[in-house]
């Protein structure tokens, strides 16, 4: 377990980056987190320290593609409702692909942990107006 | 007679030409680099029948591998078997995942296991039955664990087993058989889908469809655990 906290959305971009240098192709973020918490900075900063800028948020497009050096993944999951879906939207098919992925809203499928073989839960804690803990499970 | 075969259902792309009178493969290619068969797979083809010095017209059946697997990859197998038929007018066959990996292995004999890795802690599972050259199918396509597929082999415990797919290492090894192909042989391969194909009915190109497997175990887990 390790905490970071943040106190402007610019250090969680940097946090983000920080917490990229720890992984490696194949590894799954689930992001735990409120609406405006900061899952898309925390994105912005990962997504940025493998060399591709404008992360933004896949609500709608569920999932955005960062091609940088290694490839960053971007779903979100609030409009899925079952594996069954999460498949039929090829999301089994970009764990092989060699990327980082990046997931927000995993709370809606929750045996996606019991699929997934290698993945780290984060939760990110409005701690005030814009300090946020932010936390890499095991 | 000239069968196209390609499979797109795994990280394996692959393509293959039968030549049935002369009961050969006239060219196999593959690759496994981890990049989207929709790039990869038209100039696999292309490259393929360039250097074995056949034209797309000489081929009379275009034969797909329709699942279950990649739901991205099996979309782009499909596609790109049924643009091809259609814009030269001829057949198509779908086969099984299951059913082209069964025949790859071209035993004669006993109970052929076929199964892929559904990557989720389960295996897509057909079984056959070996009767001469052609396969009889046992049971259709699911979405199963070790466990469930064990105990559907106790049904036919008596009989010589067969495992294949690059799901098979996971089932001989816990059933204790003594041989299986080595994965990069057992993955579900577009040999498989031409040797399937000939014994099955072809079709116009409209009529294929991907075969996608649903999951309804994990469905009805997932049900119960929300119910809880």
């Amino acid at each position: 377990m390790m905490t970071f906290i943040s106190s402007s959305p610019e250090e969680t971009v940097d946090i983000g980056r920080q917490i990229a240098s720890f992984l490696r192709p194949g590894k799954c973020l689930l992001f735990r987190g409120e609406m405006g918490a900061g899952k898309t900075q925390l994105t912005k900063g990962i997504a940025g320290y493998f060399g591709a800028d404008g992360a933004q948020s896949p609500t709608f497009a569920i999932v955005n593609e960062y091609e940088g050096r290694t490839p960053v993944f971007h779903f979100d999951l609030f409009r899925i409702s079952s594996l069954q879906e999460l498949y039929s939207m090829g999301f089994f098919d970009y764990l092989e692909r060699g990327g980082v992925i990046v997931i927000e809203w995993s709370e809606n499928i929750p045996e996606l942990t019991a699929v997934l073989e290698d993945y780290c839960i984060v939760e990110i804690e409005k701690t005030g107006d814009s300090e946020r803990n932010i936390t890499l499970l095991d | 007679m000239l069968i196209l075969g390609l499979d797109t259902d795994s990280s394996v792309c692959s393509a293959a030409v039968y030549d049935t009178a002369r009961g050969e493969f006239a060219a196999r290619y593959e690759i496994n680099n981890g990049l989207t068969h929709s790039v990869t797979s038209a100039p696999l083809i292309e490259d393929m029948l360039r250097l074995s010095g056949i034209k797309l017209s000489d081929i009379d059946l275009f034969a797909v591998s329709m699942g279950p697997g990649s739901f991205t990859g099996i979309r782009i197998g499909v596609s790109t078997i049924k643009g091809l038929a259609y814009g030269l007018k001829k057949p198509c066959a779908a086969v099984t995942s299951c059913l082209a990996a069964a025949y790859s292995v071209q035993v004669k004999r006993g109970i052929i296991c076929a199964a892929l890795d559904a990557k989720i802690g389960r295996l897509y599972c057909a079984i056959f039955k070996a009767d001469g050259d052609k396969l009889i199918r046992l049971n259709d396509e699911a979405c199963l664990t070790v466990d469930e597929i064990e105990d559907m082999l106790k049904d036919y415990i008596d009989e010589e087993f067969t495992f294949t797919g690059d799901g098979a290492m996971i089932l001989a090894e816990r059933l204790g058989a003594a041989y299986t192909l080595p994965k990069w042989a057992a993955a579900q391969s577009a040999c498989g889908v031409c040797l399937a194909a000939q014994y099955t009915e072809p079709v116009t190109p409209e009529k294929i469809m991907p075969c996608y497997v649903q999951l309804p175990q994990a469905q009805r887990e997932l049900e119960a655990r929300k119910g809880e």
